[in-house]
């Protein structure tokens, strides 16, 4: 078996982990490229449910792409989920129902911002109909704002039930309007969390977003993987797979100078080495060898680029 | 008996010189008739200059060249000669060149027929090289995927698809595009929506803001918050795409014919507009594109003194001389395949065509044209034929030939209601003799300017009348300035005596120029006049009170005869979409035929036949069509005779009666014959052009083989063989019916059988190359 497959994804295509469905994937993050730095950053400041019920909050993952910005997300939405559900946090956390709605997906980037709000705003009405978290006088209500979409959330925030926390994960966006937008929406009880490829615009105009947001917006970095975080991601999934035992492995100084002359990001990392797997056991070269050296992970590389096989998805 | 020579057009029916002697620039090829004029040579070695100029990063080779010339001196033959030099010389691969023709509206128009000529997948292409060196220099930034940036520079692998494959930062790539291309381009919104071209889902709002639309949501969102529509804005992005196709190798030419439409001195550009035009010379030389612009001498004065400082060489085309004429001759005949021979014309001839057409190349070929069929028609055998002097300034005179008189006079009259003056038309001045076609009185009949005007001046006896007239009004009245309109040639060695008698020069007529320098000429003279009698100033205050007075009243008129000619626009739109919708239903009647043809036959159609025209070609038909009805109303006259008025005895024999009195005029039935000639003619080609696309359709698909072209040609050749013995000037009798109370419309007025003459000269022309288009595609 390919030691680098995740269990309910296909890692080819570049997909993410995704706890939120596969408890399973909470296994599968390791810590490289700042994204546990920025995992623990997200839990001490969100940590404090009364805190979010009060202000709403929102969460701006920056970072190129493929550095696993929306498996980051999944996995505080998750931990929102699950840490504050079970637990609570407080006596104002306790008993905290939280509805997390991932819109990832669901719009293009081909429209316009307002095309984008205005259909966010309208899948999350409809989800928490569907939840029974609306009254059908109060999704008449919303649905009469949609054009005015401040108002709008102001009126969802100020008409969930008092133990309701609703998490919102935004289609990743490119345009700085469109996280400012979000900064204003934030409201009591609503939690936004947002991706951006686009690093440098949003660190130089964070203070616009800032201005009009009523908590302190969160910003969680990551990057591209550094010194030491290619051997450990491989040793992480050779632990996960013993079954794979029997593959050769990769060795550490291969690890390391792949790292030195290419610096990937973990999404081109783990899709690499799994390509490279996948091509060993289909021609069942596996055997033959004990290890993996960086000579062969460079050939296999301009293999795969010939035949296609890539690192589409998100980051 | 075959002699396999079926299709050649025999020597009496082929001649050799073009019906349309107005060229087109992009239709030339090697079958073209060109004279190498010392213009020809000077444009094309400068074009092998650019094309041959080694293109090297950061040394730059481009140029603009100015080509001026009079009307018809051959500046679009010009072009055209350098265009197809272009196609056959220069690297298709990375050579493009793009030909327009500047309407009289703005230089926003005139952008949007350049970016539509260039289209999505060029410019697209042109974008993603320059993402190919981004993406390179990314993968050369780290060893592990260094060897791949060559591959993708070249393009050898796509740069969209590999940063894809890769993984590579994308974002931060096309940011790296966009601000690269903002660089080179001088303007943000350019580099934004260029590189919003490579991205799918976006590209085509993108498309549509450059060529000139509102900017889309999300171009807005991106900072694009207007669109292409100043002058200004179009200038700067023709310059945007000269930088585009000027990249890497690429060699970028762009010609624009007759830009003096757009600038003159009766249309003088905005300073800004001057500025953006010298924006973008500066572009296309700090790249590798030539930009030929190509006009009357007009232009270059609207463009001002720093404009004749960029232009690298202006090239004027010049009259062409005898030899040229005889070069011109000789190789028309050998186009055709006969012996490069001058006969039926001889040197002398030659001569005297060059001294009477003062070498315009326009007037020249049209002359040779209908000397040659004359020198025909009326040798006894073709071989001794010969053209006289006489015969050329018999053809001269030729009411086809020049603009009518009518039409001048018609033209006259908006000067002088324009420049609101009273005038007096036909006006008898003192002694009998003195008459002027147009008198304008500066003080009542003892001072003022006279008007003439006159056909061709081509013989001393034209000129000496002329001349007794200028002089029995002078001699009639106290002071007049008169002035002449030669509807024609001037013969330039009758100008000197007509200067000498007239006030001014001839004023010759042109189309494009006649208006404004008759205003100039008349304005000046009527001043000199004024001054010269007012002696009381404030009579010269009261006349110029009364002028603004009758200025207004003008101003009033026109804009009545606006209303009126939107209204006929109106209907006339009307009329055009009855005929679309008739051509629409007839295409659709016959694809039901074929079906119901296909069902008898078990309901297979293996081989569709096209059940007509396509509609620009159909359109074409339509208007020839529709200009001969606008003339002929024989039809309806005869209706008349057995319509409604038979149940009213009175009106039904006065009807009769005028029926009877237009057919006592022999001219009557000329002119029926004629028009129903055309209308033959017209059918006849119609069905010769269907049966081709009948042929084309059942060939195999794809492009159309070299035959298929040669027989449109011929279908061509033949139509214009026949029309050019039609003596279509004889319709003038059809007036006769249309003047008639049951004639309907009154228009076969002079105008109305030019349009029938210009429609039908230019139809072979039109016909050939609108539907060569039509399965060529546009470029």
């Amino acid at each position: 078996m390919n030691p680098y497959e995740v269990p309910h994804l296909d890692v080819g295509s570049g997909k993410p982990l995704s706890p939120l469905k596969h408890r399973g994937h909470e296994d599968y993050y390791v810590a490289v490229d700042h994204s546990d730095e920025a995992f623990e950053q997200f839990k001490s400041k969100i940590g404090d449910a009364s805190a979010l019920k009060r202000d709403g909050r929102l969460v701006v993952v920056v970072g190129r792409e493929h550095c696993g910005k929306t498996s980051l997300l999944n996995r505080c939405a998750a931990w929102v989920s699950g840490a504050l559900t079970a637990e609570g946090n407080g006596d104002e956390g306790a008993g905290t129902d939280v509805h997390v709605l991932n819109l990832v997906d669901s719009c293009e980037r081909n429209k316009s911002v307002l095309d984008r709000q205005q259909y966010v705003y309208s899948c999350v009405v409809d989800e928490l109909e569907r939840r029974g978290q609306l009254t059908a006088d109060q999704v008449g209500e919303l649905r009469e704002r949609e054009d005015k979409l401040d108002r709008g959330y102001r009126y969802l925030s100020l008409n969930l039930r008092p133990e309701a926390l609703v998490v919102v994960l935004l289609p990743p966006t490119e345009l700085l309007a469109e996280v400012v937008e979000y900064a204003r929406f934030t409201q009591r009880r609503l939690l936004f969390m947002v991706e951006t490829a686009e690093v440098d615009l949003i660190e130089r105009k964070w203070s616009e977003v800032a201005d009009v947001s009523r908590a302190e917006p969160l910003r969680l970095k990551v990057n591209l993987l550094k010194e030491g975080d290619g051997w450990a991601f491989i040793q992480s999934r050779h632990r996960l797979h013993p079954d794979g035992q029997a593959c050769p492995k990769v060795t550490e100084s291969a690890a390391q100078k792949v790292i030195e002359t290419w610096k990937p990001s973990i999404g081109q990392l783990q899709t690499l080495l799994y390509g490279i797997y996948n091509e060993m056991l289909v021609e069942q070269r596996a055997e033959a060898r004990t290890e993996v050296s960086f000579d062969d992970i460079k050939d296999l590389f301009f293999s795969m680029n010939r035949t296609g096989r890539g690192f589409e998805g998100h980051g | 008996m075959d002699d396999g020579h079926g299709d050649s057009p025999s020597i009496e029916d082929t001649n050799p010189f073009a019906a349309v002697a107005v060229a087109d620039a992009t239709g030339f090829d090697s079958d073209t008739v060109t004279v190498v004029t010392p213009a020809v040579r000077e444009a094309v070695g400068l074009v092998n200059d650019f094309l041959n100029a080694p293109v090297e990063p950061g040394r730059p080779t481009g140029n603009t060249i100015a080509v001026v010339g009079e009307y018809g001196t051959g500046k679009t033959h010009l072009l055209g000669t350098v265009l197809h030099h272009v196609r056959v010389r220069a690297d298709q691969g990375t050579t493009r060149a793009v030909y327009l023709e500047a309407e009289p509206r703005s230089f926003i128009e005139l952008y949007r027929d350049f970016v539509a000529e260039l289209e999505l997948e060029d410019v697209r292409d042109r974008v993603r090289e320059y993402y190919a060196d981004v993406v390179a220099d990314e993968l050369g930034k780290t060893p592990f995927t260094a060897e791949m940036a060559p591959l993708v520079r070249s393009g050898a692998l796509d740069p969209v698809e590999t940063s894809a494959r890769l993984g590579l930062a994308e974002t931060g790539n096309l940011a790296t595009l966009r601000g690269k291309l903002a660089q080179v381009t001088e303007n943000a919104m350019f580099g934004t929506a260029l590189t919003l071209l490579l991205r799918p889902g976006f590209t085509h709002a993108a498309w549509e803001w450059l060529t000139g639309h509102a900017p889309d949501g999300v171009l807005v969102d991106r900072g694009i918050d207007r669109a292409i529509d100043s002058e200004e804005a179009a200038l700067e992005a023709m310059g945007v795409f000269a930088l585009l196709h000027g990249h890497r190798n690429r060699r970028f030419i762009v010609v624009v014919d007759e830009l003096n439409r757009l600038l003159s001195a009766r249309r003088r550009p905005t300073r800004e507009a001057v500025a953006a035009f010298d924006k973008m010379l500066r572009v296309f030389a700090g790249t590798h594109a030539l930009l030929v612009l190509c006009g009357l001498p007009d232009y270059l004065d609207a463009l001002g003194d720093n404009f004749s400082q960029r232009i690298g060489r202006t090239i004027t085309v010049s009259p062409l001389d005898a030899e040229a004429v005889s070069e011109l001759i000789r190789r028309s005949q050998r186009r055709i395949g006969r012996p490069p021979r001058l006969q039926p014309f001889d040197a002398d001839v030659v001569r005297y065509l060059v001294k009477l057409t003062e070498g315009n190349a326009r007037r020249v070929v049209l002359l040779c044209r209908r000397l040659y069929r004359m020198a025909l028609d009326e040798a006894p055998e073709p071989d001794g034929a010969r053209v006289t002097e006489a015969m050329v300034r018999q053809v001269a005179r030729g009411r086809s030939f020049f603009e009518t008189v009518p039409n001048v006079r018609n033209e006259i009259r908006q000067v002088l209601s324009a420049s609101g003056v009273e005038y007096l038309r036909d006006r008898a001045l003192g002694v009998a003799g003195a008459r002027a076609d147009y008198w304008i009185p500066v003080a009542g009949d003892e001072v003022g300017c006279a008007v003439l005007v006159s056909g061709p001046v081509l013989d001393p006896a034209e000129s000496k009348e002329l001349v007794g007239r200028a002089t029995a009004i002078q001699a009639a009245v106290e002071r007049a300035d008169v002035l002449l309109v030669a509807v024609g040639p001037v013969h330039p060695e009758l100008a000197g005596a007509l200067t000498d008698a007239f006030t001014a020069e001839p004023i010759e007529y042109h189309h494009w120029t006649f208006k404004e320098l008759l205003a100039n000429v008349l304005g000046e003279r009527l001043r000199v006049l004024q001054e010269s009698t007012a002696s009381d100033p404030v009579s010269i205050v009261g006349e110029r009170v009364n002028r603004v007075s009758r200025q207004q009243a003008n101003t009033q008129r026109m804009l009545d005869q606006l209303v009126g000619a939107l209204e006929q626009l109106t209907s006339t739109s009307d009329r055009q979409f009855t005929q679309l919708r008739r051509e629409i239903t007839g295409l659709a009647d016959g694809s039901r035929s074929v079906s119901r043809a296909a069902e008898r036959v078990g309901g297979r159609a293996e081989r569709p036949e096209p059940a007509g025209l396509p509609l620009p070609v159909a359109e074409l038909f339509a208007e020839a069509q529709r200009s001969l009805d606008r003339v002929d109303h024989v039809d309806a006259a005869l209706r008349a005779v057995f319509g409604d008025s038979a149940d009213d005895p009175a009106r039904a024999g006065g009807v009769r009666n005028g029926i009877r009195a237009k057919l006592r005029s022999q001219q009557v039935f000329h002119s029926v014959g004629v028009a129903a000639l055309l209308h033959r003619l017209l059918a006849g080609f119609r069905e010769g052009i269907v049966d081709w696309y009948r042929a084309y359709a059942s060939s195999l698909s794809g492009p159309p083989f070299a035959d298929e072209h040669e027989r449109l040609k011929s279908l061509c050749r033949a139509y214009d063989a026949v029309y050019e013995y039609i003596p279509v000037f004889r319709l003038d009798g059809l007036e006769e019916f249309a003047s008639s109370p049951t004639g309907g419309r009154s228009d076969a007025a002079p105008a109305a059988l030019d349009h029938v003459r210009e429609t039908f000269n230019e139809l072979g022309r039109q016909v050939q190359s609108t539907v060569w288009q039509s399965v060529t595609g546009p470029r």
